[in-house]
Protein backbone atom coordinates (compact mmCIF):
# COMPACT_ATOMS: atom_id res chain seq x y z
CA UNK A 1 0.00 0.00 0.00
CA UNK A 2 1.70 3.12 -1.25
CA UNK A 3 1.43 6.36 0.66
CA UNK A 4 -0.54 9.03 -1.13
CA UNK A 5 0.25 12.69 -0.93
CA UNK A 6 -2.57 14.94 -2.12
CA UNK A 7 -1.65 17.07 -5.14
CA UNK A 8 -2.72 20.36 -3.60
CA UNK A 9 -3.68 21.86 -0.29
CA UNK A 10 -2.65 20.46 3.06
CA UNK A 11 -1.91 17.04 4.46
CA UNK A 12 -2.01 15.99 8.09
CA UNK A 13 1.24 14.32 9.14
CA UNK A 14 -0.64 11.30 10.49
CA UNK A 15 -1.57 10.36 6.92
CA UNK A 16 2.00 10.18 5.66
CA UNK A 17 4.20 9.56 8.70
CA UNK A 18 4.80 7.34 11.66
CA UNK A 19 6.30 8.75 14.84
CA UNK A 20 7.77 7.69 18.16
CA UNK A 21 8.82 10.00 20.97
CA UNK A 22 10.70 9.94 24.24
CA UNK A 23 12.78 12.03 26.61
CA UNK A 24 16.31 13.02 27.53
CA UNK A 25 15.95 15.08 30.68
CA UNK A 26 13.79 18.04 29.75
CA UNK A 27 14.34 17.50 26.02
CA UNK A 28 11.57 15.88 24.02
CA UNK A 29 12.66 13.74 21.08
CA UNK A 30 10.26 12.89 18.28
CA UNK A 31 11.35 10.54 15.49
CA UNK A 32 9.14 11.40 12.52
CA UNK A 33 9.29 8.67 9.89
CA UNK A 34 8.02 8.58 6.31
CA UNK A 35 5.53 5.70 6.01
CA UNK A 36 7.03 2.82 4.01
CA UNK A 37 10.34 4.71 3.82
CA UNK A 38 8.71 6.72 1.03
CA UNK A 39 11.20 9.05 -0.64
CA UNK A 40 8.65 11.68 -1.69
CA UNK A 41 7.12 11.88 1.75
CA UNK A 42 10.57 12.22 3.24
CA UNK A 43 11.51 15.05 0.89
CA UNK A 44 8.24 16.80 1.73
CA UNK A 45 8.60 16.60 5.51
CA UNK A 46 12.25 17.55 5.27
CA UNK A 47 11.16 20.74 3.54
CA UNK A 48 8.00 21.56 5.47
CA UNK A 49 8.52 20.35 9.03
CA UNK A 50 10.72 23.21 10.14
CA UNK A 51 11.78 24.23 13.66
CA UNK A 52 9.50 27.24 13.34
CA UNK A 53 6.49 25.14 12.36
CA UNK A 54 7.09 22.68 15.20
CA UNK A 55 7.57 25.53 17.65
CA UNK A 56 4.23 27.04 16.63
CA UNK A 57 2.45 23.67 16.77
CA UNK A 58 3.58 23.13 20.36
CA UNK A 59 3.17 26.74 21.50
CA UNK A 60 3.26 26.87 25.28
CA UNK A 61 4.84 23.44 25.55
CA UNK A 62 8.00 24.10 23.59
CA UNK A 63 9.98 26.49 25.72
CA UNK A 64 13.35 26.36 24.04
CA UNK A 65 14.96 25.82 20.66
CA UNK A 66 13.73 23.15 18.28
CA UNK A 67 16.36 21.16 16.38
CA UNK A 68 15.64 19.00 13.36
CA UNK A 69 18.14 16.36 12.31
CA UNK A 70 17.54 14.70 8.94
CA UNK A 71 18.28 10.99 8.64
CA UNK A 72 18.30 10.37 4.88
CA UNK A 73 19.29 6.73 5.36
CA UNK A 74 16.06 5.79 7.14
CA UNK A 75 13.80 8.53 5.74
CA UNK A 76 13.20 10.07 9.12
CA UNK A 77 13.62 13.37 10.92
CA UNK A 78 14.73 13.46 14.50
CA UNK A 79 13.06 16.43 16.11
CA UNK A 80 14.33 17.68 19.46
CA UNK A 81 12.49 20.22 21.57
CA UNK A 82 14.76 21.77 24.19
CA UNK A 83 12.74 22.37 27.39
CA UNK A 84 9.90 20.51 25.78
CA UNK A 85 8.71 18.51 28.78
CA UNK A 86 7.87 21.03 31.46
CA UNK A 87 11.08 20.31 33.40
CA UNK A 88 11.52 16.62 32.66
CA UNK A 89 9.96 13.41 33.96
CA UNK A 90 10.94 13.73 37.61
CA UNK A 91 9.55 17.22 38.23
CA UNK A 92 7.07 18.01 35.49
CA UNK A 93 3.39 18.63 36.16
CA UNK A 94 2.47 16.91 32.93
CA UNK A 95 0.74 13.59 32.97
CA UNK A 96 2.89 12.40 30.07
CA UNK A 97 6.17 13.20 31.77
CA UNK A 98 8.41 11.32 29.35
CA UNK A 99 6.69 12.73 26.30
CA UNK A 100 5.59 9.39 24.88
CA UNK A 101 2.50 11.08 23.41
CA UNK A 102 4.39 13.99 21.89
CA UNK A 103 4.63 11.94 18.69
CA UNK A 104 0.86 11.69 18.37
CA UNK A 105 0.62 15.38 19.12
CA UNK A 106 3.05 16.13 16.29
CA UNK A 107 1.10 13.93 13.87
CA UNK A 108 -1.84 16.33 14.30
CA UNK A 109 0.13 18.96 12.42
CA UNK A 110 -0.86 19.96 8.87
CA UNK A 111 1.69 20.90 6.23
CA UNK A 112 1.26 22.44 2.77
CA UNK A 113 1.99 19.97 -0.01
CA UNK A 114 3.12 22.59 -2.53
CA UNK B 1 14.98 -4.55 28.87
CA UNK B 2 13.77 -1.91 31.26
CA UNK B 3 12.88 -2.00 34.90
CA UNK B 4 9.21 -2.83 34.90
CA UNK B 5 9.39 -5.17 31.93
CA UNK B 6 7.93 -8.62 31.73
CA UNK B 7 10.17 -11.36 33.02
CA UNK B 8 8.66 -14.32 31.15
CA UNK B 9 10.10 -13.33 27.74
CA UNK B 10 13.57 -13.33 29.33
CA UNK B 11 13.07 -16.82 30.66
CA UNK B 12 11.71 -17.88 27.30
CA UNK B 13 14.77 -16.46 25.59
CA UNK B 14 17.08 -18.38 27.93
CA UNK B 15 15.14 -21.57 27.25
CA UNK B 16 14.46 -21.33 23.53
CA UNK B 17 17.04 -19.10 21.91
CA UNK B 18 20.66 -19.80 21.18
CA UNK B 19 22.23 -16.77 22.87
CA UNK B 20 25.54 -16.29 24.66
CA UNK B 21 24.67 -13.21 26.70
CA UNK B 22 21.53 -11.71 28.17
CA UNK B 23 21.91 -7.99 28.81
CA UNK B 24 19.56 -6.05 31.07
CA UNK B 25 19.20 -2.32 31.37
CA UNK B 26 17.22 -1.54 34.50
CA UNK B 27 17.82 2.18 34.67
CA UNK B 28 16.21 5.32 33.36
CA UNK B 29 16.82 8.88 34.52
CA UNK B 30 13.62 8.63 36.51
CA UNK B 31 14.62 5.27 37.98
CA UNK B 32 18.03 6.54 39.09
CA UNK B 33 16.48 9.51 40.87
CA UNK B 34 14.09 7.20 42.73
CA UNK B 35 16.93 4.81 43.63
CA UNK B 36 19.04 7.61 45.09
CA UNK B 37 16.03 8.68 47.14
CA UNK B 38 15.68 5.13 48.46
CA UNK B 39 19.39 4.85 49.20
CA UNK B 40 19.12 7.98 51.35
CA UNK B 41 16.45 6.20 53.32
CA UNK B 42 18.52 3.07 53.95
CA UNK B 43 21.96 1.78 53.14
CA UNK B 44 20.33 -1.49 52.11
CA UNK B 45 18.13 0.07 49.45
CA UNK B 46 18.83 1.83 46.18
CA UNK B 47 18.98 -0.95 43.61
CA UNK B 48 16.14 -2.15 41.39
CA UNK B 49 14.96 -5.13 43.41
CA UNK B 50 13.69 -6.82 40.23
CA UNK B 51 17.29 -7.92 39.70
CA UNK B 52 16.77 -10.54 42.40
CA UNK B 53 13.62 -11.96 40.80
CA UNK B 54 15.35 -11.91 37.43
CA UNK B 55 18.26 -13.91 38.81
CA UNK B 56 15.95 -16.27 40.62
CA UNK B 57 14.22 -17.27 37.43
CA UNK B 58 17.21 -17.11 35.09
CA UNK B 59 20.14 -18.52 37.08
CA UNK B 60 18.97 -22.14 37.08
CA UNK B 61 18.61 -22.09 33.29
CA UNK B 62 21.57 -19.99 32.24
CA UNK B 63 24.04 -21.69 34.55
CA UNK B 64 23.31 -24.94 32.70
CA UNK B 65 23.47 -23.38 29.23
CA UNK B 66 26.48 -21.17 29.93
CA UNK B 67 24.63 -17.94 29.12
CA UNK B 68 26.14 -14.88 30.81
CA UNK B 69 24.12 -12.14 32.42
CA UNK B 70 25.20 -8.51 32.14
CA UNK B 71 23.18 -5.79 33.85
CA UNK B 72 23.15 -2.39 35.47
CA UNK B 73 20.81 -3.78 38.11
CA UNK B 74 23.13 -2.44 40.80
CA UNK B 75 21.44 0.95 40.41
CA UNK B 76 22.63 3.35 43.08
CA UNK B 77 23.90 0.49 45.24
CA UNK B 78 25.69 -2.27 43.27
CA UNK B 79 27.41 -3.86 46.29
CA UNK B 80 24.15 -4.49 48.09
CA UNK B 81 22.57 -5.79 44.87
CA UNK B 82 25.54 -8.14 44.48
CA UNK B 83 25.09 -9.47 48.01
CA UNK B 84 21.44 -10.19 47.26
CA UNK B 85 22.35 -12.03 44.04
CA UNK B 86 25.06 -14.10 45.76
CA UNK B 87 22.78 -15.03 48.60
CA UNK B 88 20.22 -16.16 46.07
CA UNK B 89 22.79 -18.18 44.08
CA UNK B 90 23.74 -19.95 47.29
CA UNK B 91 20.12 -20.75 48.05
CA UNK B 92 19.64 -22.07 44.52
CA UNK B 93 22.95 -23.95 44.80
CA UNK B 94 24.20 -22.35 41.60
CA UNK B 95 27.95 -21.75 41.35
CA UNK B 96 28.34 -18.10 40.42
CA UNK B 97 31.36 -15.95 39.75
CA UNK B 98 29.97 -12.44 39.93
CA UNK B 99 31.71 -9.29 38.73
CA UNK B 100 30.59 -6.23 40.69
CA UNK B 101 31.35 -2.85 39.20
CA UNK B 102 31.26 0.30 41.29
CA UNK B 103 32.75 3.74 40.88
CA UNK B 104 29.98 5.46 38.94
CA UNK B 105 28.90 7.34 42.09
CA UNK B 106 30.77 10.63 41.66
CA UNK B 107 29.23 12.99 44.22
CA UNK B 108 32.43 13.18 46.31
CA UNK B 109 34.54 13.62 43.18
CA UNK B 110 32.35 16.50 42.08
CA UNK B 111 32.65 18.15 45.49
CA UNK B 112 36.45 17.81 45.35
CA UNK B 113 36.70 19.10 41.78
CA UNK B 114 34.53 22.10 42.67
CA UNK B 115 36.86 22.94 45.53
CA UNK B 116 39.62 22.90 42.93
CA UNK B 117 37.68 25.38 40.81
CA UNK B 118 35.92 23.17 38.26
CA UNK B 119 32.33 24.05 37.32
CA UNK B 120 29.46 21.71 36.47
CA UNK B 121 27.14 23.55 34.09
CA UNK B 122 23.67 22.18 33.42
CA UNK B 123 23.84 20.91 29.85
CA UNK B 124 20.06 21.34 29.52
CA UNK B 125 19.58 24.85 30.86
CA UNK B 126 23.06 26.31 30.45
CA UNK B 127 23.13 27.33 34.14
CA UNK B 128 26.80 27.78 34.96
CA UNK B 129 27.31 25.70 38.08
CA UNK B 130 25.42 23.79 40.76
CA UNK B 131 25.69 26.62 43.31
CA UNK B 132 21.90 27.14 43.32
CA UNK B 133 21.23 23.51 44.29
CA UNK B 134 24.23 22.92 46.53
CA UNK B 135 22.13 22.43 49.66
CA UNK B 136 19.72 20.07 47.91
CA UNK B 137 22.11 17.47 46.43
CA UNK B 138 21.06 13.83 46.77
CA UNK B 139 23.59 12.10 44.57
CA UNK B 140 25.54 12.14 41.33
CA UNK B 141 26.33 9.30 38.99
CA UNK B 142 28.41 9.06 35.84
CA UNK B 143 27.35 7.05 32.81
CA UNK B 144 30.20 4.57 32.50
CA UNK B 145 31.38 2.42 29.62
CA UNK B 146 32.13 -1.25 29.13
CA UNK B 147 35.77 -1.33 30.33
CA UNK B 148 35.11 -3.22 33.55
CA UNK B 149 32.59 -5.53 31.87
CA UNK B 150 35.31 -6.60 29.45
CA UNK B 151 37.71 -7.10 32.35
CA UNK B 152 35.15 -9.19 34.23
CA UNK B 153 34.58 -11.40 31.20
CA UNK B 154 38.33 -11.86 30.79
CA UNK B 155 38.39 -12.98 34.42
CA UNK B 156 35.77 -15.59 33.62
CA UNK B 157 32.79 -14.05 35.41
CA UNK B 158 29.40 -15.68 34.83
CA UNK B 159 27.53 -12.51 35.58
CA UNK B 160 28.37 -8.82 35.77
CA UNK B 161 26.31 -6.34 37.78
CA UNK B 162 27.08 -2.65 38.03
CA UNK B 163 25.62 0.79 38.55
CA UNK B 164 25.00 3.31 35.83
CA UNK B 165 26.57 1.51 32.89
CA UNK B 166 25.23 3.27 29.82
CA UNK B 167 22.33 1.25 28.47
CA UNK B 168 24.27 0.01 25.47
CA UNK B 169 27.57 -0.64 27.31
CA UNK B 170 25.89 -3.85 28.48
CA UNK B 171 26.01 -5.06 24.86
CA UNK B 172 29.23 -3.30 23.88
CA UNK B 173 31.18 -5.14 26.61
CA UNK B 174 30.49 -8.71 25.48
CA UNK B 175 30.99 -7.81 21.81
CA UNK B 176 34.36 -6.14 22.41
CA UNK B 177 35.43 -9.06 24.58
CA UNK B 178 34.35 -11.77 22.12
CA UNK B 179 35.93 -10.13 19.05
CA UNK B 180 38.92 -8.61 20.80
CA UNK B 181 37.95 -5.08 19.75
CA UNK B 182 39.87 -2.32 21.51
CA UNK B 183 39.31 1.36 22.20
CA UNK B 184 41.47 2.52 19.27
CA UNK B 185 41.69 2.50 15.48
CA UNK B 186 40.61 0.51 13.52
CA UNK B 187 37.81 -0.49 15.86
CA UNK B 188 35.74 2.70 16.18
CA UNK B 189 33.27 1.70 13.44
CA UNK B 190 32.80 -1.66 15.12
CA UNK B 191 32.28 -0.10 18.52
CA UNK B 192 29.85 2.25 16.75
CA UNK B 193 28.01 -0.85 15.52
CA UNK B 194 27.96 -2.30 19.03
CA UNK B 195 26.56 0.95 20.45
CA UNK B 196 23.97 1.23 17.67
CA UNK B 197 22.64 -2.30 18.07
CA UNK B 198 22.79 -1.97 21.86
CA UNK B 199 20.72 1.21 21.57
CA UNK B 200 18.14 -0.54 19.38
CA UNK B 201 17.51 -3.37 21.85
CA UNK B 202 17.87 -1.40 25.09
CA UNK B 203 14.10 -1.14 25.62
CA UNK B 204 13.49 -4.83 24.95
CA UNK B 205 10.32 -5.42 22.94
CA UNK B 206 10.09 -1.79 21.90
CA UNK B 207 12.04 -2.82 18.79
CA UNK B 208 9.88 -5.91 18.31
CA UNK B 209 6.55 -4.30 17.67
CA UNK B 210 5.64 -2.99 21.12
CA UNK B 211 4.36 0.61 21.17
CA UNK B 212 4.56 0.42 17.37
CA UNK B 213 3.11 2.76 14.79
CA UNK B 214 2.12 -0.36 12.84
CA UNK B 215 0.14 -1.79 15.77
CA UNK B 216 -2.48 -3.23 13.45
CA UNK B 217 0.14 -5.54 11.94
CA UNK B 218 1.71 -6.90 15.13
CA UNK B 219 0.90 -10.58 15.66
CA UNK B 220 0.11 -11.90 19.14
CA UNK B 221 1.53 -8.97 21.12
CA UNK B 222 0.47 -10.61 24.39
CA UNK B 223 3.53 -12.84 24.50
CA UNK B 224 6.28 -10.63 23.10
CA UNK B 225 9.64 -11.99 22.11
CA UNK B 226 12.65 -10.08 23.36
CA UNK B 227 15.21 -8.92 20.80
CA UNK B 228 18.44 -10.68 19.94
CA UNK B 229 21.51 -9.15 18.29
CA UNK B 230 23.57 -11.48 16.11
CA UNK B 231 26.77 -9.44 15.84
CA UNK B 232 29.38 -10.37 13.26
CA UNK B 233 33.09 -9.76 13.57
CA UNK B 234 32.94 -7.42 10.55
CA UNK B 235 30.58 -5.07 12.41
CA UNK B 236 27.44 -6.03 10.53
CA UNK B 237 24.55 -7.47 12.49
CA UNK B 238 21.13 -9.04 12.34
CA UNK B 239 18.42 -8.19 14.84
CA UNK B 240 15.84 -10.87 15.49
CA UNK B 241 13.84 -12.14 18.47
CA UNK B 242 13.22 -15.33 20.43
CA UNK B 243 11.68 -17.95 18.10
CA UNK B 244 7.98 -18.82 18.45
CA UNK B 245 6.98 -15.63 20.22
CA UNK B 246 4.60 -12.81 19.41
CA UNK B 247 5.62 -9.42 18.15
CA UNK B 248 7.36 -8.46 14.95
CA UNK B 249 10.84 -7.48 13.81
CA UNK B 250 11.07 -5.65 10.50
CA UNK B 251 12.61 -2.48 9.06
CA UNK B 252 9.83 -0.37 10.57
CA UNK B 253 10.01 -1.77 14.09
CA UNK B 254 13.78 -1.32 14.08
CA UNK B 255 13.64 2.18 12.61
CA UNK B 256 11.13 3.42 15.16
CA UNK B 257 13.41 2.33 17.98
CA UNK B 258 16.54 3.69 16.27
CA UNK B 259 15.02 7.19 16.45
CA UNK B 260 13.82 6.81 20.05
CA UNK B 261 15.41 8.82 22.86
CA UNK B 262 18.18 10.29 20.79
CA UNK B 263 19.45 13.81 20.17
CA UNK B 264 21.88 14.39 17.27
CA UNK B 265 21.79 11.09 15.34
CA UNK B 266 25.22 11.73 13.80
CA UNK B 267 26.75 11.98 17.23
CA UNK B 268 25.18 9.52 19.63
CA UNK B 269 27.71 10.18 22.37
CA UNK B 270 28.31 7.25 24.69
CA UNK B 271 31.13 6.45 27.12
CA UNK B 272 32.47 3.74 24.77
CA UNK B 273 32.41 5.78 21.58
CA UNK B 274 30.29 8.02 19.39
CA UNK B 275 27.90 6.21 17.08
CA UNK B 276 26.63 7.71 13.84
CA UNK B 277 23.08 6.54 13.07
CA UNK B 278 22.96 8.26 9.68
CA UNK B 279 25.20 5.90 7.71
CA UNK B 280 23.61 2.55 8.47
CA UNK B 281 21.45 0.54 6.13
CA UNK B 282 18.42 -1.49 7.22
CA UNK B 283 17.31 -4.46 5.19
CA UNK B 284 14.58 -7.04 5.79
CA UNK B 285 16.36 -10.40 5.76
CA UNK B 286 13.59 -12.93 6.26
CA UNK B 287 10.77 -13.21 8.76
CA UNK B 288 11.59 -11.31 11.96
CA UNK B 289 15.14 -10.60 10.81
CA UNK B 290 16.63 -7.23 9.95
CA UNK B 291 20.19 -6.95 8.68
CA UNK B 292 22.08 -3.79 9.57
CA UNK B 293 25.16 -2.84 7.61
CA UNK B 294 27.46 0.17 7.32
CA UNK B 295 27.21 1.17 10.97
CA UNK B 296 29.93 3.66 11.87
CA UNK B 297 31.45 5.30 14.90
CA UNK B 298 34.05 7.72 16.20
CA UNK B 299 36.43 7.70 19.19
CA UNK B 300 35.07 7.76 22.73
CA UNK B 301 34.66 11.22 24.27
CA UNK B 302 36.99 12.71 26.90
CA UNK B 303 34.06 13.61 29.10
CA UNK B 304 31.36 11.46 30.62
CA UNK B 305 27.74 12.40 31.13
CA UNK B 306 26.75 12.83 34.76
CA UNK B 307 23.30 12.96 36.30
CA UNK B 308 23.16 15.01 39.49
CA UNK B 309 19.96 14.41 41.40
CA UNK B 310 18.61 16.94 43.86
CA UNK B 311 15.51 17.73 45.85
CA UNK B 312 12.93 19.36 43.59
CA UNK B 313 9.88 20.01 45.76
CA UNK B 314 6.72 17.97 46.27
CA UNK B 315 4.23 16.95 43.63
CA UNK B 316 0.58 16.39 44.32
CA UNK B 317 -2.21 15.81 41.88
CA UNK B 318 -5.88 15.10 42.18
CA UNK B 319 -8.59 14.53 39.60
CA UNK B 320 -12.13 15.83 39.76
CA UNK B 321 -14.70 14.39 37.36
CA UNK B 322 -17.00 16.76 35.54
CA UNK B 323 -20.21 15.25 34.28
CA UNK B 324 -22.54 16.02 31.35
CA UNK B 325 -23.81 18.45 30.25
CA UNK B 326 -21.68 21.51 29.43
CA UNK B 327 -18.47 19.93 30.68
CA UNK B 328 -16.04 22.26 28.93
CA UNK B 329 -17.89 25.34 30.12
CA UNK B 330 -17.73 23.94 33.64
CA UNK B 331 -14.04 23.15 33.19
CA UNK B 332 -13.32 26.76 32.34
CA UNK B 333 -15.12 27.91 35.45
CA UNK B 334 -13.27 25.34 37.57
CA UNK B 335 -10.00 26.86 36.48
CA UNK B 336 -11.15 30.35 37.41
CA UNK B 337 -12.60 29.25 40.75
CA UNK B 338 -9.46 27.34 41.60
CA UNK B 339 -7.22 30.27 40.76
CA UNK B 340 -9.29 32.60 42.93
CA UNK B 341 -9.45 30.06 45.74
CA UNK B 342 -5.64 29.74 45.80
CA UNK B 343 -5.40 33.50 46.29
CA UNK B 344 -8.19 33.61 48.84
CA UNK B 345 -6.72 30.71 50.84
CA UNK B 346 -3.23 32.24 50.57
CA UNK B 347 -1.64 29.14 49.05
CA UNK B 348 1.45 29.42 46.93
CA UNK B 349 2.36 26.41 44.86
CA UNK B 350 5.62 26.65 42.90
CA UNK B 351 3.61 25.65 39.85
CA UNK B 352 0.12 24.45 39.09
CA UNK B 353 -1.84 23.33 36.04
CA UNK B 354 -5.27 21.99 35.22
CA UNK B 355 -5.42 19.41 32.47
CA UNK B 356 -8.52 17.91 30.90
CA UNK B 357 -8.37 14.14 30.89
CA UNK B 358 -10.04 13.04 27.70
CA UNK B 359 -9.25 16.24 25.81
CA UNK B 360 -5.80 17.75 26.16
CA UNK B 361 -4.02 16.00 29.02
CA UNK B 362 -1.48 14.35 26.70
CA UNK B 363 -1.88 16.37 23.50
CA UNK B 364 -1.55 19.76 25.19
CA UNK B 365 -1.55 22.83 22.99
CA UNK B 366 -2.08 20.79 19.82
CA UNK B 367 -5.73 20.49 20.85
CA UNK B 368 -7.90 23.55 20.54
CA UNK B 369 -10.53 23.50 23.29
CA UNK B 370 -12.60 25.99 21.29
CA UNK B 371 -12.61 23.65 18.31
CA UNK B 372 -13.57 20.68 20.47
CA UNK B 373 -16.35 22.73 22.02
CA UNK B 374 -17.63 23.78 18.62
CA UNK B 375 -17.57 20.19 17.35
CA UNK B 376 -19.01 18.35 20.33
CA UNK B 377 -20.43 21.24 22.31
CA UNK B 378 -22.64 20.27 25.20
CA UNK B 379 -22.54 16.60 24.31
CA UNK B 380 -19.22 15.46 25.73
CA UNK B 381 -20.40 12.95 28.35
CA UNK B 382 -17.69 13.40 30.98
CA UNK B 383 -14.13 14.50 31.53
CA UNK B 384 -11.58 14.38 34.30
CA UNK B 385 -9.96 17.58 35.47
CA UNK B 386 -6.49 16.89 36.73
CA UNK B 387 -5.16 19.46 39.18
CA UNK B 388 -1.38 19.09 39.18
CA UNK B 389 0.56 21.08 41.74
CA UNK B 390 4.11 21.44 43.00
CA UNK B 391 5.08 22.74 46.46
CA UNK B 392 8.22 23.82 48.23
CA UNK B 393 7.60 21.69 51.34
CA UNK B 394 5.78 18.49 52.22
CA UNK B 395 3.71 20.42 54.80
CA UNK B 396 2.35 22.76 52.16
CA UNK B 397 1.51 19.86 49.88
CA UNK B 398 -0.22 17.98 52.70
CA UNK B 399 -2.15 21.07 53.72
CA UNK B 400 -3.30 21.57 50.16
CA UNK B 401 -4.33 17.94 49.89
CA UNK B 402 -6.44 18.23 53.02
CA UNK B 403 -8.04 21.49 52.03
CA UNK B 404 -8.67 20.42 48.47
CA UNK B 405 -10.77 17.62 49.85
CA UNK B 406 -13.02 20.26 51.39
CA UNK B 407 -13.07 22.58 48.47
CA UNK B 408 -14.64 20.55 45.69
CA UNK B 409 -17.93 22.32 46.36
CA UNK B 410 -16.58 25.53 44.85
CA UNK B 411 -16.75 23.89 41.44
CA UNK B 412 -19.81 24.22 39.22
CA UNK B 413 -22.42 21.52 38.67
CA UNK B 414 -22.04 18.36 40.69
CA UNK B 415 -18.45 17.27 40.31
CA UNK B 416 -17.01 14.13 41.81
CA UNK B 417 -13.72 14.20 43.60
CA UNK B 418 -11.17 11.42 43.45
CA UNK B 419 -12.18 9.03 46.20
CA UNK B 420 -8.76 8.68 47.74
CA UNK B 421 -6.15 11.11 46.46
CA UNK B 422 -2.61 9.75 46.52
CA UNK B 423 -0.01 11.23 48.84
CA UNK B 424 2.32 14.02 47.76
CA UNK B 425 5.54 12.63 46.30
CA UNK B 426 9.02 14.00 46.62
CA UNK B 427 10.22 15.25 43.25
CA UNK B 428 13.83 14.42 42.51
CA UNK B 429 15.17 16.84 39.96
CA UNK B 430 17.85 15.96 37.46
CA UNK B 431 20.85 18.12 36.55
CA UNK B 432 22.71 16.73 33.54
CA UNK B 433 26.36 17.75 33.30
CA UNK B 434 29.78 16.47 32.20
CA UNK B 435 32.85 15.27 34.06
CA UNK B 436 36.36 14.57 32.73
CA UNK B 437 36.56 10.82 32.06
CA UNK B 438 39.97 10.76 33.76
CA UNK B 439 38.26 11.58 37.07
CA UNK B 440 35.96 8.55 36.99
CA UNK B 441 37.44 5.23 38.05
CA UNK B 442 35.10 2.26 37.83
CA UNK B 443 36.35 -0.68 39.86
CA UNK B 444 35.74 -4.40 39.43
CA UNK B 445 35.42 -6.74 42.41
CA UNK B 446 34.87 -10.45 41.91
CA UNK B 447 32.73 -12.39 44.34
CA UNK B 448 31.80 -16.06 44.27
CA UNK B 449 28.86 -17.96 45.71
CA UNK B 450 29.88 -20.34 48.47
CA UNK B 451 28.28 -23.72 47.94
Amino acid sequence: MAVEIPKTGKVQLKDICYARSGDKGDKSNIGLQAIDFDEKVYELIKKKVTPKAVQAHFKGWSNGDVHIYPMDNVKALNIVLDHGLGGGMTITLRWDGTGKAMCQALLRMYIDVD
Amino acid sequence: MMWGDLIQPSVEMAEKADVHYQCYDFLAEFTMSQLYRLKQRSHFLGYPTDIVEWNKQLLPIISKKGIKLISNGGGANPEIAADAILMLAQQLKVPLKLGVVTGDDVLDTIKRLRSEGLKFPNTDTGEEDITSIEDKLMGAYAYIGADRIIEALKEGCDEVVGGRFSDNALCVGPMMYEFGWEYKEPYWNKIGAAITTGHIIECSQLCCGAMSSIWREIPEPWHPGYPIIEMNEDGTAVITKTPDTGGLVNRQTIREQLVYEILDPQNYIMPDGVADFTTLHLEDAGPNRVRITNMTGKPRPDKLKVGIVFHGGFLFDVTVHIIWPDVLEKARLCKKHFQEWLKWANMHPIEWEIQINGVDMCLGPTVSIDEIEEKYGKDIPEIGLRFATKWQTREEAEFFKKDFGRVWSIFPGSPFGQHLPTNPIRAVAFWPTLIPGSEVHPVLAIKESKL
